[in-house]
């Protein structure tokens, strides 16, 4: 029973530890000087791992939408 | 102490943070990463239409904005699934559609060349279809009159001339359906989500108000 336990608290740690390395490299990443002034914005950005290129996309879409429905 | 156990239980530290690797579900976004290599001007002209679009609709288009985002993910993955679909070769079979397709094809041979049409095989999968037409003696001008006009009839049948190619005493007619592919259980559901009305939903509202 020990033995087991020490099995999943070493799984843990090894988890845990990794997780952790990466939150504080996400603190360490710093955002774009032409996002800075937009704390809203760039908030919603850090929810959705994309690419720039996705993000433009959406609101181009949006825009298309836009105009198709004011036709 | 803390030696020891490392030294004895290492492997399962090294799992746990191997399974952690597998799925990295805190890691920063791609556009942050790419941000890194980027210089500021690279990265401020991929942003630009984004700023432009933001401070013309200002904070009340996220939701929409994120919504969209789905949508377009949900639609490149749906893309993804037909590139991988293109080759009759790749299709699993949609069995419904398939049969009914090859009663068609057979009848149409059948009917439309009054049986000059010798098929040796006909088989359908998920959008295409493989008709093995015989040309003992190649792809003639009689036989490429006669496939022509059955390729025509099919084509009244929802089902579009897609290429031809010749082998040796046969050619292989291949032709596709304007009809959307069948996925498996889980790519449906991937493409399916609940979530999915929801987000339809969060554009449609930011229209309105933009009307």
């Amino acid at each position: 029973m020990v033995e087991k336990a020490k099995i999943v608290a070493a799984f843990a740690v090894g988890y845990g530890l990794t997780l952790a390395l990466q939150l504080l490299l996400n603190v360490l990443t710093p955002v774009p000087e032409i996002l800075k002034d937009k704390p809203l914005l760039t908030e919603q950005l850090l929810q959705q791992d994309v690419t720039a290129e996705q993000w433009v996309n959406s609101a181009e879409r949006l825009t298309e939408k836009l105009k198709l429905s004011r036709l | 102490m803390l030696k020891a156990f490392i030294c004895q239980y290492w492997r399962y530290f090294v799992l746990g943070s191997a399974c952690y690797l597998v799925i990295p579900w805190a890691k920063a976004p791609s556009w942050q990463l790419t941000a890194l290599w980027q210089s500021e001007q690279e990265t401020a002209d991929a942003f630009k239409p984004l700023l432009k679009f933001y401070k013309k609709y200002g904070d009340a288009v996220f939701p929409a904005l994120q919504a969209q985002l789905e949508l377009n993910k949900l639609r490149d993955y749906e893309r993804e699934l037909i590139a991988d679909n293109e080759q009759f070769s790749d299709q699993a079979r949609d069995d419904k559609w398939a049969t009914a397709s090859e009663f068609v094809i057979a009848h149409v041979a059948t009917d439309v060349s009054k049986n000059e049409l010798r098929i040796y095989d006909s088989e359908c999968r998920n959008d295409l279809c493989q008709i093995e037409i015989a040309a003992p003696n190649g792809l003639t001008k009689e036989l490429s009159q006669l496939v022509l006009k059955f390729a025509s009839t099919l084509k009244a049948g929802d089902l579009e001339f897609h290429q031809l190619h010749e082998e040796n005493d046969r050619i292989i007619l291949e032709v596709k359906a304007g009809k959307r592919l069948k996925y498996n259980f889980i790519d449906e559901w991937r493409l399916t989500p609940a979530t999915r009305e929801q987000w339809l939903a969060e554009v449609g509202e930011w229209l309105k108000k933009q009307k």
